[in-house]
């Protein structure tokens, strides 16, 4: 079979067209502004961002609000091997989830839709399943977790922060870049920015309350899940 | 950008023929293979555009742009439009360059640019009506002549078969048009294909199917039978 596009009448000669065509082009071209920085610094500095961003709230944030740094992180002796093991699932969570928004693939156009579908359907569960299942300060003496909020609102804005810088700096590597399934890796790209403000917030906090935990800490990976399926698509459109 | 020093490289001398031996070039929206044949120059050339270089823009243009303008003809169906969507898409390649992954192919590159560039338009015209005659247009177009009687001549053939497959292209969802275009007419692999579109293999493959079939069904009621598609696709060809 063949094909060919219009009937032939009505398609004009594709050579002329292109040729035609070329001055046009390069009319627009020579307005428009290309971005300088090569793409792999860009996603080198989203992904700086987001580290600096949670590193920014183990130093300050959770010294000024618990009076000690890295407040999340302080266990019990006994649960420190369980704090092992959560604190490096969540970090490659994090950046597994980071690495499939920004990577181009082998071929130039990014991770297949089926890994996209997979990470951004996953990334929330997986996050609150290491969270939740069994809650690292949930046998901690009351002293140690007196003066949380009980509906983690300061978990909540330091997620906010902490996910709105990593969403920007992530939205700002992918703009005019990987022009394909964009709907899924805006899901994925805000799933990365909430686990990025996940992983803050287990540092920052020594909460081991249920409730605490999803609406504090759970709820912004999957608000930045969301916002990212709904907001992406039309931020990376140029 | 820069004026160029370099003369345009002519897809005619890119593919070492001219295009006057070949008549049905005229006919044929691909006038040439010049990228099936020369991958690495594409790639090459976008390497070098994507660092800066903004003197290799006119050889990447020759030897990408015959193809690119033929697959926006197919996915808008109007010249006018396609006319559009070709500058939109040179426009997001240049805006764009800094990120293209070195090494990778080019043209499918760009043709995933165009298709992006395509349905920005379709959704942005969903929100503002208006008439930009495209799809719709095709098919009156068609179907005005479809009282036109069939006359034995190859040309004449080619011509009917050509104004069967795009008005049913035009009738089909864009979804499957896409991906019966770059599998049936660009020559992708599935698994190019499904990248470019951003879809599973599987989904692009019953997609490219779907359309496949709604086309041989329209070729039916028009009076076509395999024979008659594969005698007048090769006097085409």
């Amino acid at each position: 079979m063949i094909g060919t596009g219009l009937p032939p009448s009505e398609v004009p000669d594709p050579r002329a067209s292109v040729e035609r065509l070329l001055g046009p082009v390069r009319a627009r071209i020579e307005a428009a502004p290309a971005a300088k920085v090569r793409y792999r610094a860009r996603a080198g500095l989203a992904l700086a961002a987001g580290l600096a961003a949670t590193a920014t709230v183990v130093v300050m944030a959770s010294s000024v609000v618990h009076g000690e740094q890295a407040a999340g992180l302080t266990v019990l002796p006994s649960a420190r091997g369980q704090l092992l093991v959560v604190a490096c699932l969540l970090a490659l969570l994090t950046v597994s989830a980071t690495h499939v928004s920004l990577t181009r693939g082998r071929t130039g156009l990014g991770a297949p839709v089926s890994l996209l579908v997979a990470a951004g359907l996953l990334a929330v569960p997986a996050y609150a399943a290491l969270v939740l299942v069994h809650p690292l300060h949930a046998g901690d003496p009351p002293a140690l977790t007196a003066g949380l909020s009980p509906w983690g609102a300061r978990c909540l804005i330091v997620a906010a922060l902490v996910g709105a810088l990593s969403f920007g700096a992530l939205a700002a590597a992918l703009r005019d870049a990987v022009p394909v399934a964009r709907r899924w890796r805006g899901g994925v790209m805000g799933a990365a920015a909430g686990l990025w403000s996940g992983l803050a917030v287990f540092v920052f906090c020594p909460a081991g309350e249920l409730d605490h935990l999803l609406i504090g800490h759970v709820a912004p990976v999957a608000m930045f899940t969301l916002l990212g399926l709904m907001v992406v698509p039309a931020l990376l459109r140029s | 950008m820069g004026k160029s020093n370099l003369e345009p490289v002519r897809v005619e001398e890119v593919n070492g023929e001219s295009a006057e031996r070949r008549p049905e070039a005229s006919v044929r929206l691909l006038p040439s293979a010049s990228m099936r044949h020369h991958p690495n120059l594409g790639s090459a050339l976008m390497e070098r555009y994507a660092s800066g270089d903004d003197a290799v823009f006119d050889q990447l243009y020759s030897l990408t742009a015959p193809r690119v303008y033929g697959f926006c003809v197919r996915l808008t169906g109007h010249p006018a439009a396609a006319d559009d969507l070709f500058q939109e898409t040179y426009l997001k390649l240049h805006r764009g360059r800094s990120t293209y992954l070195a090494g990778s192919d080019v043209l499918h590159w760009i043709f995933a640019i165009a298709r992006s560039a395509y349905l920005d338009r379709l959704r942005y015209r969903r929100r503002r009506p208006e008439h930009l005659g495209s799809s719709e247009d095709a098919a009156e177009m068609a179907a005005s002549r479809s009282d036109e009687q069939y006359r034995p001549d190859a040309d004449l053939a080619a011509d009917h078969l050509e104004r069967v497959i795009s008005v049913e292209l035009q009738k089909m969802s864009e979804k499957n048009r896409a991906a019966y275009v770059l599998l049936r007419e660009e020559g992708l692999s599935l698994k190019e294909a499904a990248a470019v579109l951003g879809a599973s293999q599987n989904a692009v493959k019953q997609r490219a199917h779907r359309a496949y079939e709604q086309i041989r069904a329209a070729l039916r009621r028009a009076g076509w039978t395999e024979q008659d598609d594969d005698r007048n696709g090769a006097a085409a060809e």
